[in-house]
């Protein structure tokens, strides 16, 4: 028995560090200038209650393109947009797709978020069935929204594989205890602004033994990277991409939430081959009356950017950041 | 199931619990038996059929062994046991190796190479149960209870990564199993955390350096490769020093004390002292039943060198079935045989090599550390080639 005690005082001094630690990260941890790379739920349930607690703001919805890959944080376009005075939040990340957009709206509405207007950008490349995002939920919107989605949503929607059930089910049960541990991979990339300081070391290194900048002209973009990456099948209703497209702009509508989409700048110089012809175009027009039938604005950049302005087929340099900053700045809510 | 997961820690935590509370002192023994069953039949539940029933021969082979006094009997028994352990360690972790050598010497696929799934610490229980029936033999286990042996065989803090057990020092403690005290459980229980920090925390973060070595290429300098190298020292150090931390630690919340694994191996002066402080209980084991039953070294010093060099390549092939791992095995017996050289031939001539200053020393310490580092190159690369060129890289 005298074990037993030692084993309890033992894990219930761990438990006052684990509670002192929740309380200060959720004082300390406020809105950051984008979502970590690989977000947790728990940062997107802080994020969403900092959100439904404050002035409505613009919130900007999207891919990578949005989120700013490639770009430091600062010279993201969100980033540019609130310097410029805009009350605006970047929520977009890595991997994002319609799916992903419609159960985030999903989430924000059932966390009381009201926002002023939702930007969202509109990439050709994810309506494509053989992208990674299509009908993959990111991690962290896949535990958040599953009880938000209906059956046939669930099953139309794939979640990333976590390992043993077992083994999920403990961590989740950890994580909802345990803020530091739940936000661990923001926490990371918040202080060290790569997901972890390894990593960040590595960029270090690498940038003075050169190997950075030869993998970086090993992977310089080519037409040839591209090849499948957008596809040509004429989009309609069959498509998941545009049903949760279609989904995602009617719950934007029944909720009155002012909305403008944009097409993705895209590299034509690079990807001439695949996107300048007619089906491309018609895709788009498809697209755009999806986006209109429920009162979505529509800014058709796809063709607007010069190919200086492109880092590979989308995302852009920070000077193709500054140019969307300007266009969008014009088009938002004031 | 895997030290490093929520899993075993709730296992962890469930089984000190019921241990310390529930369950009476003298059925704490078999409680420790079905902890390990459960432990083990959590990986593939089929293979603690394999466990016990090859644990099973080695019992009645050992009783066998205590019993008969016939030296021609003996030694008939040993060797059927150890073949036994020996072919069925091959069988299922070397098999698929042997028929792919065959295979790439013969330019063509002769052998069909089988999808073997290869049974949990299968390296560390064939090992422990070769221990008992040649100690036995030996006679240096005069009493082989089966109730010992089982707990000795199912002892789940060890049976993942070791260390590797001697039955000698284990099965007293089954039967004089003592609560530990304050200082010792929370000793322990801090022992579990740092080697759990040295793995999710140092171990995992090193990953992200060791690209260089698992592909080697022109985007990589010199810079690269020699920070891959260090990393992958640090690496594998931190990575199974933390293992052997949690099963020390948690052997020890049990009420059992295991051997040390590690004694901070980078500090060594020559490489017999790093085997002396690297995987201390695999270096022992090769040491005692590989090394010395070939003849140590008793002979001349080619005899020597050749049996380091063997005990050596088995030890490397005994961390993976590849041949990078020999050659990993390899260097190490060619720098064991050195030092051996050295240290008999050059250091007894020269009083300031016999009694170094601490600049010497401190230089010592960093050769040692050089060759052993540039040794991880082939323990890390999955080709030889990869090694090569990592090493071509790094020079």
């Amino acid at each position: 028995m005298r074990r037993i005690r030692d084993l309890l005082v033992t894990l219930g001094v761990l438990g006052v560090l684990v509670v002192a630690s929740n309380a200060v990260l959720w004082a300390a941890y406020g809105h950051v200038p984008r979502p970590a790379t690989d977000f947790s739920p728990a940062y997107l349930q802080h994020e969403l209650a900092l959100l439904a607690h404050e002035p409505p703001q613009t919130l900007v919805l999207g891919d990578s393109v949005v989120w700013g890959y490639g770009v430091p944080a600062g010279e993201g376009v969100v980033a540019l947009l609130r310097r410029d005075g805009c009350a605006c939040r970047n929520l977009a990340f890595e991997g994002d797709s319609p799916p992903n957009e419609y159960a985030l709206l999903e989430l924000m509405l059932a966390a009381g978020v009201r926002p002023r207007a939702v930007v969202f950008n509109v990439n050709q490349k994810v309506f494509n069935p053989a992208d990674s995002a299509y009908r993959r939920l990111h991690p962290a919107l896949g535990v958040l929204a599953e009880p938000l989605l209906t059956g046939a949503e669930r099953a139309d929607l794939e979640r990333m594989p976590e390992g043993a059930p077992v083994e999920r089910a403990l961590d989740r049960a950890v994580a909802r205890g345990w803020l530091l541990y739940a936000m661990r991979s923001d926490v990371r990339e918040r202080i060290f602004g790569s997901p972890d300081a390894a990593r960040a070391l590595l960029g270090v290194t690498q940038s003075w033994s050169g190997a950075a900048a030869r993998v970086a002209a090993a992977h310089r973009p080519t037409p040839a990277r591209f090849e499948g990456t957008y596809d040509l099948t004429p989009l309609d209703g069959q498509n998941l991409g545009v049903r949760y497209l279609d989904r995602f702009a009617a719950l934007l509508r029944a909720h009155d939430i002012p909305a403008i989409a944009f097409f993705t700048p895209t590299n034509h110089a690079l990807l001439h081959e695949f996107i300048d012809n007619d089906q491309y175009r018609a895709n788009a027009a498809t697209l755009a009356g999806v986006l209109r039938k429920h009162g979505v604005r529509v800014i058709d950049l796809d063709g607007a950017f010069a190919p200086s302005e492109f880092l590979d087929n989308d995302h852009l340099t920070p000077a193709g950041h500054r140019h969307l900053a300007r266009v969008l700045a014009q088009a938002l809510p004031r | 199931m895997i030290f490093n997961t929520w899993t075993f820690a709730a296992f962890a935590l469930v089984v000190l619990a019921v241990y310390w509370t529930i369950v009476p002192r003298r059925w704490r023994p078999v409680a420790l038996v079905v902890f390990g069953a459960v432990f083990y039949a959590f990986s593939v539940p089929a293979y603690l059929v394999l466990l016990a029933v090859l644990g099973g021969v080695t019992y009645a082979l050992g009783i066998a062994l205590l019993r008969t006094r016939s030296v021609p009997a003996r030694k008939a028994l040993l060797a059927t046991g150890v073949t036994l352990i020996v072919g069925v360690l091959v069988f299922f972790k070397y098999t698929k190796f042997l028929a792919l050598t065959v295979d790439q010497i013969a330019h063509t696929a002769i052998v069909p190479v089988p999808v073997i799934v290869v049974p949990l610490a299968i390296s560390f229980f064939t090992f422990e149960f070769v221990h008992v029936l040649v100690d036995i033999y030996l006679g240096k286990i005069e009493r082989l209870d089966a109730l010992d042996f089982v707990v000795f065989m199912m002892f789940f803090p060890t049976l993942v990564a070791g260390p590797i057990k001697r039955y000698q020092s284990f099965a007293p403690q089954v039967h004089t199993l003592r609560e530990p005290d304050r200082a010792t459980f929370l000793l322990n229980f801090y022992r579990v955390a740092i080697g759990v920090a040295k793995k999710t925390v140092l171990a995992d973060s090193m990953a992200v350096f060791v690209q260089p070595i698992l592909t080697p290429g022109p985007p990589f300098g010199q810079l690269d490769y020699v920070l891959a190298a260090l990393a992958y020292a640090a690496k594998i150090y931190f990575d199974f020093s933390g293992y052997s931390d949690i099963a020390i630690g948690v052997a020890g919340l049990l009420g059992f004390a295991i051997p040390e694994n590690f004694e901070r191996p980078y500090w060594s002066r020559n490489i017999s002292v790093f085997w002396r402080r690297w995987h201390i209980s695999l270096s022992a084991w090769i040491r005692d039943y590989v090394f010395i039953p070939l003849g140590g070294s008793r002979r001349n010093p080619v005899v020597t060198a050749a049996n380091l060099f063997l005990a050596m390549a088995l030890a490397g092939l005994w961390h993976g079935a590849n041949w990078t791992f020999v050659l990993w095995g390899l260097w190490h017996g060619l720098g064991l045989a050195v030092h051996r050289v050295w240290s008999s031939a050059v250091v007894p001539r020269a009083d300031w090599l016999a009694r170094p200053s601490a600049g010497l020393e401190a230089v010592s310490v960093v050769m040692t550390f050089g060759f052993v580092v540039t040794g991880w190159l082939l323990f890390a690369a999955p080709t030889l080639g990869a090694a090569l060129a990592a090493f071509r890289g790094m020079f």
